[in-house]
């Protein structure tokens, strides 16, 4: 085990190398050590795009298994649902209680180009997310991708805006999607009870 | 390939006071991806044959039609120049990559498809479109290059298969949506209609309405794809 921690560890000193600032990663994604076995076929863990971290950190999705996962698509620039979508993740979040600490949030922004890792974590400021919340800058294609596979809509408008579903997600611990939930200031209950139930499998 | 010049590109959705996208120029295939070519696909790239692709990145339906893995099969010798169809985005967008190329946005497809057909003109497009779209699917796929040549040289934009774009989950106001968007405050009935570039396209419209239809693994009978890029 501790050689494998070794080789994690060197693995991430690589990635480091390539992005700035060179100091080692600060903050966890705290699941790996929850078993996590095999990625099932319809998980949306098989896709490989690299996504960074308002860490800066270089993450790939499946670095999430092991816990029951909160998504949603956002961008930070939006100034009517996607701060109030995310406060309803925060709500979940508290509804939560106790079993929050055994769930991952996610903020995934569409906007590639200016939601930067340095914008991401400015928001996460600005909206007192805590740290069980990591927000993820991606590729185009990856963001794309993604959203294709959680059956969100979004747009791009001329004036560097989106136009997009506002749609609550829950994957289970293998990453398969467990859960949906559209609209804002949506009754939560069921997202509530299913991540539950999820993560006590 | 053959060069679709740019400019401005107005979406047929648009929201109040948004300007129209500017296009960069770019390259796009001839002809829709044919079943021959398909096939070569998938012998380089074996997780992409039938009886191994995920079930996230395609459906059940995915090359249901030939006969084997890396078989088009004698019963479809007439469709080996035919587009292929039964494959899902995930599939077309692997396709593409693979080739050095990309799958064409909404925007980049719309445009290099308002081009009437050569020596043609535009309301006579319109016509065209309607009337293919009342048609049934014909039994056996015809070749690709057996509609018309666009004035930039591409063939069969119409009148062949519906083609995947790249971001065909593109917002759409549809009559479901309501209170789900971010965009939609006004929450009344056929609001979509109001952001409605040209009422009269309802070519544009069916186009517009099939996208907001797909997911990314649906395998269909009458959906194929092209490739772009750029230049």
């Amino acid at each position: 085990m501790k050689s494998l921690i070794f080789i994690f560890v060197c693995a991430l000193a690589l990635f480091s190398c390539n992005n700035e600032p060179k100091s080692a990663f600060t903050g966890t994604i705290e699941n790996n050590t929850a078993p996590v076995g095999t990625i099932p076929e319809e998980s949306i863990y098989n896709i490989s795009d690299t996504f960074t971290t308002q860490n800066k950190r270089e993450i790939v999705l499946k670095d999430f298994a092991g816990k029951p996962v909160v998504l949603g698509m956002i961008f930070t620039h939006c100034t009517y649902a996607c701060p109030r979508l995310t406060a309803d993740i925060q709500n979940i979040e508290k509804e939560l209680g106790p079993n929050a600490k055994n769930v991952n949030f996610i903020l995934i922004s569409f906007d590639t180009e200016r939601d930067t890792p340095a914008q991401l974590e400015k928001f996460k400021k600005e909206m007192n997310l805590d740290d069980r919340f990591t927000l993820l800058h991606g590729s185009e294609d990856a963001v794309r991708t993604l959203s294709v596979l959680l059956n969100i809509q979004f747009q791009k408008n001329s004036n560097g805006d989106f136009s997009h579903s506002n749609i609550i997600s829950v994957l289970d611990k293998k990453g398969n999607l467990a859960y949906q939930k559209e609209g804002i200031q949506a009754d939560q209950k069921e997202t509530i009870k299913k991540l539950s139930a999820l993560t006590m499998q | 390939m053959v060069k679709i010049s740019g400019g401005t590109y107005t979406p047929f959705f648009k929201l109040p006071g948004t300007p129209p996208l500017h296009l960069r120029p770019y390259l796009m295939d001839e002809t829709a991806v044919t079943n021959r070519q398909f096939l070569d696909f998938v012998k380089a790239n074996p997780k992409w044959q039938r009886s191994k692709v995920s079930r996230l990145f395609a459906d059940t339906n995915y090359l249901k039609y030939w006969e084997s893995d890396l078989v088009i099969g004698e019963k479809n010798k007439g469709l080996y120049n035919s587009p292929v169809v039964n494959i899902s985005w995930f599939a077309a967008k692997a396709y593409a990559e693979w080739q050095g190329k990309r799958l064409p946005t909404v925007a980049e497809w719309e445009h290099a498809g308002q081009a009437p057909p050569a020596g043609g003109t535009e309301e006579k497009l319109t016509q065209y479109i309607l009337g293919w779209y009342q048609k049934p699917n014909p039994k056996v796929l015809p070749n690709v290059r057996s509609t018309f040549k666009n004035t930039y040289g591409l063939y069969d934009m119409h009148g062949l298969v519906w083609e995947w774009t790249f971001d065909f989950n593109s917002f759409i106001k549809s009559g479901d949506s309501r209170a789900n968007t971010e965009d939609e405050l006004k929450l009344f009935c056929a609001s979509s209609s109001l952001y409605v570039d040209n009422k009269e396209d309802y070519a544009s419209f069916l186009r517009y309405s099939y996208r907001g239809s797909l997911k990314g693994n649906f395998c269909i009978a009458n959906l194929g794809f092209r490739c772009v890029k750029d230049l």
